[in-house]
């Protein structure tokens, strides 16, 4: 190595030790004679000469392979075009003209791709640049004019004599970004009690969500369930927390006391909004009685009150209470007793 | 004399060199020196997806409508026809059934983002286990830290903007994650989404849709140039070999070896992504049907990014408190927010650590590898089979359904894991490394096998061993952190040897001075574990007699 590094002074701050003097291997390194002038700019690349490895005759061959691989992009690109222009694209725009599109596309990158690699790697010399790294600190005389440049700023300011200045202007900077929070403000309504109410009220109807058509006495099976939504709410995009599973069990069945009273012969609803995430909860095992939410596999034992059995959810589902009005439809009798849903820091 | 062209060349240049002084700038850039090593295409990997992406979303935004006002799809998707739907996915299905090639355009951005994410992560192994990371390269690793967490991001607004069943499922959860943050959690809910969600003030998908292709990309590309940025200046690291010091960097030329090279690596990547465009299909909305409040399909499952965030998820205990009228939501903040906030936190810190540890201040350009490092590839080990089994643990279903095994058994198997499994595999790969290390010692020492069995006077058997070859066994010893001229020599900590000890800069030799306060105590004995061995590098010599014999 050259001394041109040692003749640094003991830095005074940081402990950075200069690459060439920590490094001590003198013994690898290869381009001395590239190290002269390492640093001035001008010495920094050397060129290594390599000699390809190579037969007669390569060469050309080299260039064919190359020229092959864009002959096959360029035809690849007049394929596309063809398919795009030939292919009737209302019939197969989802089936083989996507083949016929994807696949030219792919060959004409791929060969473009594997002929400049070629060309890289078999036509271009192989000569290796060996460049000079160099120390990523400035001199240090450098270092401490811009130290003291800054410095000096900071005592031209003067914000630590100035106290006037320096309280004004912080109350100021500090007030500046509250429009920018107000202006925020209106990206949503405040929840207030959304999450606490659903659309069910007293002696709504419970409407199928594939018929649209309210819910009698008899129309689910023993062992059936039915997701339902309230009577002129049954859009479940626009009534979120509303959507509702009807199950009906085999008398006998419910184990619960609360479940059963809150039911209608053997008929009982339940939120279909799991309490862990809020996904719509929609396996229901008729055997075990398991209701499992396909997000997370939160498991709910529906003939013991929802009671979680398994998975991250932490909470029953709510039940709604239900009965049958004069015309022997199912209707709630209010309102979930409880936030369906996910938890939320002011539930409770 | 010169040609036309040559003239005109000049010209050029000349031209920019009046006005911009370039002349010494492009002398240096075509001449600049880039290594070659399979692993450093990874990063190349994620820049080209990144290209890829933005070329064709560009073209999707032209086709696609950021909107939830509700329409009645018409298209030439028959099963769907006369289905209400948002616009958001009636464009979807338009442009993936009545625009030509516009199927393909979506299938190639959706693998083009998987790969970038996933090019990006490995990259991050990359750099992680060599140590590329050190000084002066942790402004770098910053930034690359923030692009993975924005890349996440990124790819989990674009795959929820078409409105299906799946993505929307997905944004309920989000929603969800987001309301059960203490204190604030349903206000920054209802402000985010417009309300609770699915949104009825129609505000979400126009707001999702401008941070995925104006927002997020912005700072994406930003970051990204700062990074190229900053490559360009640092010079890239490299793996010792021979010629390779700390102070120099060997490799093709810039201009023109490197650009064809990459340009051609370009292509191949965008090759690959039309392929699986043309031919793998990805993310087929149509199959899903329009997001509706009360469905969801058995077995939603997010993209590769977002499955050990639902495999924390899934795998978190029940738990949840309530006091003086609130309610914390355990079950959904610590894997949902708390959790992910430990794991990028601690990406974001590991330089800092690791160099506070090792009292390390030098400058690394040369690599090391795996084995150089045990307890750098231990922590590496621990982290990526966390990762690993909470990545697993979002198909915690799939795989029991698959495998016919009960879900509740895969489900706590993979809470044990999770646990006990990091520091298992912790365990393994310090050792592993540890053994490699002994293995190069031998051979720096005894040299390599040659399978040649010779018999002594004695009447002894024993193998004949041929010396590594100069140049090989310098690399090797410094590798090791051994110096090249004494062989037997301890090392003295894992290839720091030299930054180490002259890295201190105070003259006061660690050890003499018992420190003082409890985090000097603590970061003392830290770097005694990061540096302990088990076992003296002595040990595996355990033969005194001259194994070393020239080939005869």
């Amino acid at each position: 190595m050259s001394d041109e590094p040692k003749a640094r002074q003991a830095r005074k701050i940081g402990r950075r030790t200069p690459v060439a003097e920590q490094s001590g291997q003198t013994s690898m390194t290869m381009a001395a004679a590239a190290d002269e002038h390492a640093t001035d700019g001008h010495g920094e690349f050397a060129i290594k000469h390599v000699d390809r490895d190579e037969q007669p005759g390569e060469a050309t061959f080299a260039e064919l392979q190359v020229a092959a691989c864009f002959a096959v992009a360029a035809l690849a690109v007049v394929g596309f075009i063809v398919s795009y222009l030939m292919i009737d694209p209302r019939a197969a725009i989802g089936r083989y003209m996507n083949f016929a599109l994807g696949g030219t596309l792919a060959i004409a990158l791929l060969g473009l791709g594997a002929g400049f690699i070629l060309w890289a790697k078999k036509i271009l010399p192989p000569d290796k640049v060996i460049q000079q790294r160099h120390d990523f600190f400035s001199p240090e005389e450098e270092e401490i004019v811009a130290e003291d440049t800054f410095l000096k700023g900071v005592a031209d300011m003067g914000l630590g004599t100035h106290k006037i200045l320096r309280r004004t202007l912080l109350g100021a900077a500090g007030l500046l970004p509250l429009p920018a929070v107000l202006l925020l403000r209106d990206l949503g309504p405040l929840p207030r009690t959304d999450l606490r109410h659903t659309a069910w009220g007293k002696n709504v109807r419970l409407v199928d969500v594939e018929s649209q058509q309210p819910i009698k006495i008899g129309d689910v099976e023993i062992g059936g369930i039915v997701t339902v939504m309230p009577e002129g709410h049954t859009d479940p995009d626009e009534n979120a927390l509303s959507p509702t599973i009807l199950i009906r069990f085999a008398p006998g069945q419910i184990r619960s006391k609360k479940e059963l009273a809150w039911g209608h012969e053997d008929h009982v609803a339940y939120s279909k909004i799991c309490s862990h995430a809020g996904c719509p909860i929609s396996l229901y095992e008729q055997q075990t009685h398991h209701l499992l939410c396909p997000c997370h596999q939160s498991t709910f034992d529906m003939a013991n009150d929802a009671n979680v059995i398994f998975g991250p959810a932490a909470r029953r589902l709510p039940q709604l209470k239900i009965t049958v009005d004069s015309e022997g439809y199912f209707i709630a009798e209010g309102d979930y007793s409880q936030p369906v849903g996910p938890s939320f820091w002011e539930r409770g | 004399m010169a040609s036309m062209g040559e003239t005109a060349t000049r010209k050029g240049l000349r031209y920019v060199d009046d006005r911009f002084g370039s002349a010494g700038f492009l002398r240096r850039s075509f001449n600049k020196a880039f290594p070659d090593h399979w692993s450093f295409l990874l990063g190349e990997i994620a820049l080209y997806s990144f290209v890829i992406l933005l070329l064709t979303g560009t073209y999707l935004t032209l086709f696609f409508h950021a909107s939830s006002e509700v329409v009645t799809y018409h298209g030439s998707y028959a099963p769907l026809r006369g289905v209400k739907m948002t616009e958001a996915y009636d464009s979807t299905l338009h442009m993936s059934f009545d625009v030509r090639g516009g199927l393909l355009m979506r299938q190639i951005h959706h693998w083009a983002a998987l790969l970038f994410v996933m090019s990006i992560a490995v990259h991050m192994m990359r750099v992680f286990f060599t140590g590329a990371f050190r000084k002066p390269r942790t402004i770098n690793w910053h930034i690359g830290v923030t692009l993975f967490i924005l890349a996440v991001l990124e790819g989990f607004a674009g795959y929820s903007l078409p409105d299906d069943l799946l993505s929307g499922t997905g944004i309920r959860i989000a929603y969800s994650v987001m309301e059960s943050i203490p204190v604030v959690g349903t206000y920054l809910a209802y402000f985010v989404f417009g309300s609770s969600y699915p949104s009825v003030t129609g505000d979400f998908i126009p707001r999702l849709f401008i941070i995925h292709v104006l927002l997020v990309p912005g700072i994406l590309l930003a970051l990204i140039s700062a990074h190229m940025m900053i490559i360009w200046h640092q010079k890239h690291t490299d793996f010792p070999g021979p010629g390779k010091t700390e102070q120099n960097v060997i490799g093709s030329p810039f201009y023109p070896t490197f650009m064809i090279k990459t340009n051609g690596f370009l292509f191949m990547v965008f090759g690959v992504c039309a392929f699986l465009g043309a031919f793998a299909q990805i993310n087929p909305v149509w199959l899903y049907g329009p997001y509706n409040a009360s469905q969801v399909s058995a077995g939603s499952q997010p993209d590769w990014y977002i499955f050990f965030l639902e495999g924390s998820l899934r795998l978190m205990p029940n738990l949840e408190s309530n006091f003086w009228g609130h309610t914390i939501s355990w079950n959904i903040l610590i894997p949902g927010v708390i959790l992910p906030g430990i794991m990028f936190n601690l990406l974001y810190a590991y330089p800092t650590l690791e160099a506070w540890i090792t009292k390390d201040k030098a400058y690394h350009n040369l690599l090391q590898r795996p084995r150089d490092v045990p307890v750098r590839t231990g922590c590496g080990a621990f982290g990526l089979t966390f990762y690993g089994i909470l990545y697993i643990g979002g198909q915690n279903d799939v795989l029991a359904n698959t495998f016919h095994w009960s879900l509740q058994a895969v489900t706590w198997v993979l809470r044990v894991l999770i646990i006990v499994g990091p520091f298992i595999a912790f365990y393994i790969a310090k050792r592993w490394a540890l053994g490699l290390q002994h293995k190069d010692q031998e051979r720096l020492h005894h040299g390599e096998e040659t399978g040649i069995i010779r018999r002594l006077p004695s009447g002894e058997y024993i193998e004949v061993h041929e010396p590594l070859p100069a140049q090989r066994a310098a690399i090797l010893a410094a590798q090791l952190g051994i110096d090249p001229h004494e062989h037997g020599a301890l090392p003295s900590g894992n290839g720091h040897s030299n930054g180490h000890s002259d890295g201190h800069g105070n003259g006061q030799s660690p050890g003499l001075i018992r420190p003082v306060g409890a985090l000097s105590r603590a970061r003392e004995a830290l770097e005694g574990f990061f540096f302990e061995r088990h076992d003296s590098p002595s040990d595996g010599v355990d033969d005194d007699e001259p194994k070393t014999l020239n080939r005869p």
